[in-house]
């Protein structure tokens, strides 16, 4: 196995064993875990109490116990989450936060304390008015809550030290991982659709600064290699996340490679850094204010057409790829725009439907065959 | 306003009020007074305060499903990408942004929108996609969901804080100073349209009830775009007049009543006969709504801090136990033998907790509930055979219940 095969075939082993992580983490250090639910919530607080974040981005599971709280119509990442909360899947977990994302995630944490009434459910309700000087303090305010309900389970104060050391580590680790999404794009052959996802969902199951070396021992092994002459279509894709993994394996079938991506669970949680204060609470709130281009992000201007060309250019990608999921309010409310942005650039795109509990992939693998097919068609 | 109005019923009243509303927005448009595109529960006092005349999206779109002419507006905006699944209001509304008139005629198009998210997420992605289409500025109020019984200091410091902004935002949208003096005085008759509001529908305790609550539906347009303006004084003063008479002199909607129901969430407006049929035809009655409750706004008008509070907070915008214990209140304060929730496509934030409210809600009061599928402004989620059926099993249950007492 080359060093490139093993980093990645550990880290794909972390992605796939979030519960395993969890449970080393825990006899290893003693400390403690929590549970940290999609889109935005700076996961430095945690890190800076000692704890060890662990992202809640649902997973494939078969629904049975979850309609017991939620409509046929709620998204299948929120339906996963209340399967797994009801299965027993979280009771590693010593608390979980859940940012008020979009209505459904108004609704979870309700529903969660009334499942698992022995876990703390940490709400937290980051601002629309993130950019003015009101907004800044009140995200401050917001995480400096989360720290103080923290403290209590874990009975240790965290001193504004901790979180500025916090912060750095994750500048650090998101620096990285921007600097690989770049370097990936020269190895398109190695670093498939299905590589690059394994590289960026492990970072949610183990501490930052573990990852960011394997993330950084890979960039080198990768700027050794030749770069490829990749020969199939590069696409970039928007949307929440790309799972489940037959998805990117069918990417790959079809010959993608997946150049940039605008993913809630992806470059989103990554491309923005934390700017330098004194405060570290003040970093975090200036660090949302910066942010820009996320359908769960107060956008009047909606950005997110403009950042998608900006990508495309960037990569030289021939298109991208949108990657709805079902019953997702935010992200559907930003495709007709997306859209009308791509068309006028001259960009094409495909409007892909997913679910994490894809049923059928059938007319998936046709759309994505017939995209292909176009793609292919425009470069001669 | 015309002299006649006095001798009308509240119920004819309020639409002449609503007719002469769209006709004067119009009017005013023409006449080069600035609109606003605004949400129901937003805090129109600082617009009323400016002279603005506001507008009320989710208003039009239930009147234009109530004259029938929702699919029109849905066919528009699902045809420009907008997905079936996302809230029907919304659909309408950009719907008729490119259509420009609908089955409820024409609203003049907004100058500025203003936008308050207590009652959900929706909105908030709603108004950025009008910001962006009309190429107007958008005010945003956000009120962030509390998870605490009480807000805590630094979100009411985060919505002052937006208040000063808003007010500075409104300055230089009409280039002229914000209007403190009237402004007071609009807090002021908000209050007392609201304070009146509130006593109006709470005579529904009485038995029988006096009035047909389905009705408030109607006067819910009044409150909604008035607020703070003589008008919803006059109109709510009248009303409460017309129906204390009626609870002076033991007047019921049904004389003999025999059942009374809670309703939750958005009637459907599509088919609002087939509710009050289902309802008559067994003289039941519906004597309260959670919906109609969140427009009882009160607080200390000398305190914009106070001001906060209330609009921030309305039960979607609130943790589980508070919608549960409003509920139960509702239930015992009206006597209610019944509960109606409406499992609304258009609306998750009260669709995801309504299975857990249904049951806690049984458990607690012993009252039976039933939940109906559908949509407020989207008749296809709509099917009149299972809400008949759904309707019919919540009333076997209230008998059976009476039966084993
Ligand atoms: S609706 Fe969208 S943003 Fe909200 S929880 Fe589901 S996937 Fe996430
Ligand atoms: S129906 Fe629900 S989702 Fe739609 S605007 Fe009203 S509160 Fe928001």
């Amino acid at each position: 196995m080359s060093k490139v095969e093993e980093i990645l075939s550990e880290l794909g082993y972390v992605a796939h064993h979030p519960a395993r992580m969890v449970e080393q983490w825990k006899k290893e250090t003693g400390g403690k875990a929590v549970g940290i639910m999609p889109i935005h919530c700076a996961e430095e607080v945690v890190h800076a109490a000692g704890m060890l974040p662990v992202g809640m981005w649902g997973g494939q599971t078969s629904i049975s116990l979850a309609p017991e709280y939620l409509q046929s119509f709620c998204c299948s990442i929120m339906k996963a989450v209340m399967e797994f909360t009801m299965s027993g899947a979280y009771k590693n977990l010593d608390a979980i936060i859940c940012p008020e994302t979009c209505d459904t995630l108004r609704v979870i944490p309700l529903m969660m304390r009334k499942a698992i009434p022995q876990t703390p459910i940490i709400g937290v309700v980051l601002p629309d008015n993130r950019k003015i000087d009101a907004g800044i303090k009140y995200t401050a305010a917001e995480y400096r809550s989360i720290v103080k309900q923290l403290e209590q389970i874990t009975g240790n104060p965290v001193k504004d030290e901790d979180l500025q050391n916090s912060v750095e580590i994750y500048n650090e680790h998101h620096a990285a991982m921007m600097e690989f999404f770049k370097v990936a794009v020269d190895h398109c052959d190695i670093i498939t659709p299905y590589n690059r996802h394994m590289v960026i969902k492990s970072s949610y199951f183990m501490p930052k600064e573990k990852h960011t070396v394997l993330v950084k021992a890979l960039i080198d092994e990768l700027i050794k290699l030749q770069p490829s002459q990749f020969k199939g279509h590069k696409v970039v894709v928007t949307g929440i996340m790309s799972e489940p993994d037959e998805l990117l394996e069918m990417f790959g079938k079809y010959g993608y490679a997946i150049v940039a991506d605008d993913l809630a669970q992806g470059s989103r949680q990554f491309r923005t850094p934390a700017p330098a204060d004194d405060d570290p609470y003040i970093r975090l709130g200036k660090r949302l204010a910066n942010f820009e281009g996320c359908s769960c992000v107060y956008d009047p201007e909606k950005l997110r057409g403009k950042l998608l060309k900006q990508l495309v250019d960037e990569t030289q990608a021939d298109g991208v790829v949108v990657l709805m999921m079902k019953f997702c309010d935010p992200e559907e409310y930003d495709y007709p725009f997306i859209k009308q942005d791509l068309e006028e650039a001259g960009i094409p795109h495909l409007y892909l439907e997913i679910e994490q509990q894809m049923e059928s992939s059938e007319q998936v693998q046709t759309r994505l065959q017939a995209f292909a097919e176009l793609l292919e068609e425009r470069k001669n | 306003m015309t002299d006649t109005t006095q001798v009308k019923a509240a119920k004819d009243v309020v639409k002449d009020l609503q007719a002469e509303y769209y006709a004067e927005a119009n009017r005013a448009h023409e006449e080069g007074k600035l609109v606003a595109w605004v949400t129901s529960i937003a805090p129109r006092e600082f617009l009323e305060a400016m002279d603005i005349v506001t507008i009320y999206p989710e208003n039009h779109a239930a009147a234009i499903a109530a004259k029938k002419g929702s699919m029109e507006m849905l066919d528009i905006a699902e045809s420009m990408g907008y997905s079936i699944d996302i809230c029907s209001y919304a659909r309408v509304n950009l719907g008729y942004v490119e259509a420009g008139d609908s089955a409820a005629g024409k609203v003049p198009y907004p100058d500025l929108l203003f936008c308050c998210n207590n009652i959900c997420d929706t909105v908030t992605k709603w108004y950025e996609i009008l910001s962006r289409r009309l190429n107007v500025p958008l005010i945003m109020i956000d009120l962030p969901f509390s998870h605490f019984d009480q807000p805590q200091e630094h979100t009411i410091d985060y919505i002052v804080g937006q208040f000063e902004n808003a007010i500075k935002q409104l300055e230089e949208i009409t280039g002229k100073p914000f209007n403190y003096e009237k402004f007071q005085h609009c807090l002021e008759l908000s209050n007392q349209a609201s304070t009146l509001w509130k006593e109006s529908f709470e005579m529904g305790k009485n038995k029988p009830c006096p009035f047909n609550g389905l009705d408030y539906f109607n006067y819910m347009a009044q409150i909604v775009c008035s607020r703070g303006n003589e008008k919803a004084v006059y109109f709510f003063q009248l009303l409460k007049d017309e129906i204390a008479a009626k609870v002076a002199a033991g007047e019921g909607y049904i004389q003999d009543e025999q059942y009374r129901i809670l309703w939750d969430g958005i009637p459907f407006w599509y088919n609002l006969r087939v509710m009050a049929k289902s309802l008559k035809d067994r003289k039941a009655v519906q004597v309260a709504s959670t919906y109609t409750e969140n427009w009882a706004l009160t607080y200390d008008t000398t305190d914009l801090r106070s001001m906060a509070k209330a609009y921030m907070g309305n039960f979607t915008n609130r943790e589980f136990e508070f919608r549960f214990n409003n509920m139960c209140r509702i239930i015992r304060e009206y006597s209610c033998d019944g509960v109606i929730l409406h499992s609304n496509r258009s609306c998750k934030n009260q669709d995801f907790a309504m299975y857990e409210l249904a049951r806690q809600v049984t458990k607690a009061t012993g009252v039976p509930v039933a939940i109906v599928d559908g949509d407020q402004d989207d008749p296809r989620a709509f099917s009149e055979a299972q809400y008949e059926t759904r309707i019919q099993a919540l009333f076997e249950m209230i008998d059976q219940r009476r039966e084993a007492k």
